[in-house]
């Protein structure tokens, strides 16, 4: 049962790095703001803008 | 007790390897299950994973969790960040699985099932895999930098750039050649045509979602994205069965080759947040999805392998592509066993998460091991299909004629019984038209996919459906490739531009963006239209062509991790990397002469133009023909053209790093290492 609820949780984690949303905590945390749609957008400035000047796997 | 348990427990994995390897390899006359395939591969793998990979870390790279990694020294919230192995694991993996090792093995399968699985084995664990670890290795001990930076610094200026205009070509290529298989598997299907059209306003209502009503609640939006894209697929099957919608839908090969260059065009102009990003999401997480799925239908159904081990065309006569199985079954496989282009991965943003310097082997070499899985998943799907089904949709009409009869009379007559009624009923039962002449893999692969799917769950009666699932997947993160592609494409440019004129450099400047964003595409669209319009359906040209640069980028990340082994004075370990380099210098530059030089003109470009050249002068063609004629003859010529130009570039990056190595080895050079200082690490385990 400790086993599935660590796989679950490691599910989780992977989906919330996959998806920015741990990224975006840590961008929140790092500034010692909360969440509000200026900071989303700003974090977006930065994150998607470094994230797609990479190219993607064929 | 517990080590002689232990080496008991590797004995067996590794015999089991050996022995379902000898059974797919020896078997001849009776039908082989697929489970043997997976298990050969899983229990190789394994023992590769455990034994090679781990001397590797030890002996080679002296992997030391005491010095601090640039994502603890350099940690700064965004790009550097301590990551736990197994969320590195996977992140890594999503970033390198693309459709390559879905596209290539099941393309590959018209030498039969054999050859392709060896190659995919044996080359994810002693190349692709090993290309991938050094690289990451090396790119981690120098603060995550780039393969060009890396190349630009260990081996010579001439290196960076050639590592620069090498990856600006395969992408050209790589776009095309993608773009085509999106085209042929959507040709004339208005239930996959509106199923993969919904999919742009659903990534628009995404990036407004996320912009204005929920930020950052991605995996919500997601979520509700992915529903979206379920009912469109329903949609898909109402529209193609109304007489008024599904005209509207039903495109030519040339009408999808313009809308597919019109959408990359404003995917790479748009703003990131509005479209590509929200797809991006939405694919990554369907691509992961339908991976799992697949690997646990395969397990549950374990489907019998329709295709014979080896076809006659390992002779070079393949309908698919043409050339014998020396060379062109590895260059077709690509991705499955070898892809340069992970090492753009390994050296971007994998090395700046990872947490301790002994993660570099299950993310680097791990990663690499589980897309060979993918692989062999997409050649038991390929090949678990009836074998005239199966050459019946990858063969072009220049090749097995134009009508249904005398298609299925071609395939029949290689031994491969196939008849038009059971070609039209496959085609009713999953909601198409027809199945002829969809070359590029990824129809047969849906269809293998939804033969798997059904069987474990809704039988028959929902094939149509589960064969739209399976095109809206490979689709849908085939477009996010181009749109992403277009983009860092416009930005390679710009940025080699913004040095002729610095406004051009500038990506705020719109007419800059507009105009590098024209250019990138129209490079790529070019090789798309010629590749709709070749009589042989493009993917015998521009598949190989792509499989060339793919091996040549490749061979270029391990001539990088080579030159830092020898500076290093590991030189007696160069033959890791040495090994695969030689190997892939060997198949890519005899592929390379074949495409450029060969007599045959299906298989030589010169001879093909020649042959066309021939045609014209003959007289005997009308108007029209004369003119799509000479295209074709330019089309050869520039894509010899293009095949010598990876060929030259890296050779010269070959011949530099062997200069640099026997200086090194010969001590008329110094070996200076560029590593990183060491920093005694603090991170503790329960920070990551």
């Amino acid at each position: 049962m400790k086993a599935i609820r660590g796989a679950l949780r490691g599910i989780w984690r992977l989906l919330r790095e996959l998806s920015d949303e741990a990224a975006y905590e840590r961008f929140l945390q790092d500034r010692g703001a909360s969440a509000s749609p200026e900071q989303w957008r700003h974090f977006c400035r930065h994150r998607l803008g470094a994230k797609y000047q990479r190219p993607k796997c064929c | 007790m517990k080590r002689w348990l232990t080496r008991a427990a590797w004995l067996g994995v590794a015999l089991g390897g050996a022995l379902s390897l000898a059974g797919i390899a020896l078997n001849r006359g009776e039908p082989v299950n697929s489970a043997w395939l997976v298990v050969a591969a899983v229990c190789t793998y394994l023992t590769a994973y455990r034994f090679y990979a781990k001397f590797i870390a030890a002996k080679v790279m002296f992997l030391d969790d005491n010095r601090a990694t640039p994502a603890e020294r350099l940690r700064n919230g965004h790009d550097f960040e301590p990551t736990n192995k197994w969320i590195l694991f996977g992140h890594h993996f999503a970033a390198i699985a693309g459709p390559g090792p879905l596209v290539g093995p099941t393309l590959a399968a018209q030498f039969g099932y054999l050859p392709g699985t060896l190659w995919i084995i044996a080359g994810a664990a002693l190349g692709g895999a090993v290309q991938d670890f050094t690289i990451l290795f090396c790119s981690m001990r120098r603060d995550g930098k780039s393969l060009g930076q890396m190349a630009r610094e260990e081996i010579g200026r001439l290196g960076g750039v050639i590592a620069l205009l090498t990856v600006l070509l395969i992408m050209i290529i790589l776009l095309a050649v993608v773009a085509l298989v999106v085209v042929n598997a959507l040709a004339s299907s208005p239930w996959g045509t509106f199923t993969i059209a919904a999919t742009m306003p659903i990534a628009v209502f995404m990036g407004l979602y996320l912009r204005y009503w929920r930020p950052g609640k991605v995996l919500e939006i997601s979520l509700i994205g992915f529903g979206l894209v379920v009912l469109s697929i329903f949609g898909g099957q109402w529209v193609s069965q109304s007489p008024t919608l599904a005209p509207w839908f039903t495109l030519s090969s040339m009408t999808l080759a313009v809308a597919i260059i019109i959408y990359g065009f404003l995917a790479s102009a748009l703003p990131v947040w509005l479209l590509l990003a929200p797809r991006d999401y939405l694919s990554t997480f369907v691509k992961l999805g339908v991976v799992m799925l697949l690997a646990a239908g395969i397990m549950a159904v374990r489907p019998h392998l329709a295709l014979p081990a080896l076809t006659q065309f390992t002779d070079g006569n393949g309908p698919i592509f043409a050339g014998k199985i020396f060379p062109f079954c590895f260059i077709t496989i690509a991705c499955g066993a070898i892809s340069g282009f992970h090492s753009l991965i390994s050296s971007g943003t994998t090395p700046k998460m990872i947490a301790k310097e002994s993660h570099a082997r299950p993310v680097g070499y791990g990663s690499m091991l589980l897309e060979g899985l993918v692989a062999i998943m997409a050649m038991v799907a390929a090949a678990s299909l009836h074998p005239g089904v199966f050459f019946a949709v990858n063969s072009p009409a220049g090749i097995v004629g134009a009508t249904p009869e005398a298609a299925t009379a071609t395939i029949s007559s290689w031994g491969y019984p196939v008849t038009p009624a059971e070609m039209d009923n496959l085609a009713k039962e999953v909601g198409e038209q027809t199945l002829y002449h969809r070359t590029g893999g990824a129809p047969s692969l849906a269809l293998g996919m939804a033969e798997i799917f059904a069987r474990g769950a809704g039988g028959r009666a929902i094939l149509g459906f589960w064969y739209h699932f399976a095109i809206m997947f490979e689709a849908l993160f085939i477009l996010t490739i181009l749109d992403a592609g277009t983009r860092v494409g416009r930005f390679m440019l710009q940025d080699l531009l913004g040095h002729v004129w610095k406004p051009l450099g500038r990506v705020s400047w719109m007419p800059g963006v507009l105009f590098t964003s024209a250019a990138v595409v129209a490079a790529w669209g070019y090789f798309l239209v010629q590749g709709v319009r070749d009589p042989l359906g493009g993917i015998n040209s521009l598949w190989p062509l792509f499989g060339i640069a793919n091996q040549l980028l490749a061979a270029v990340a391990l001539s990088v991790a080579t030159t830092v082994l020898i500076k290093m004075h590991r030189a007696r370990y160069m033959w890791i990397t040495c090994t695969p380099l030689a190997w892939l210098v060997l198949v890519t530059f005899t592929g390379g002469w074949h495409k450029i030089f060969s007599p045959e003109p299906r298989l030589g470009f010169l001879a093909q133009a020649a042959d066309l050249s021939q045609k014209l002068q003959t007289g005997a063609l009308s108007a029209a023909e004369i003119a799509q004629t000479k295209a074709l003859i330019f089309n050869a010529r520039l894509d010899a053209v293009v095949c010598g130009i990876f060929l030259v570039l890296v050779g010269a990056i070959l011949l530099d790093s062997i200069r640099l190595w026997a200086g090194i080895l010969r001590g008329t050079r110094t070996a200076e290492v560029k590593e990183s200082p060491f920093v005694l690490s603090r991170l503790k385990a329960e920070e990551i």
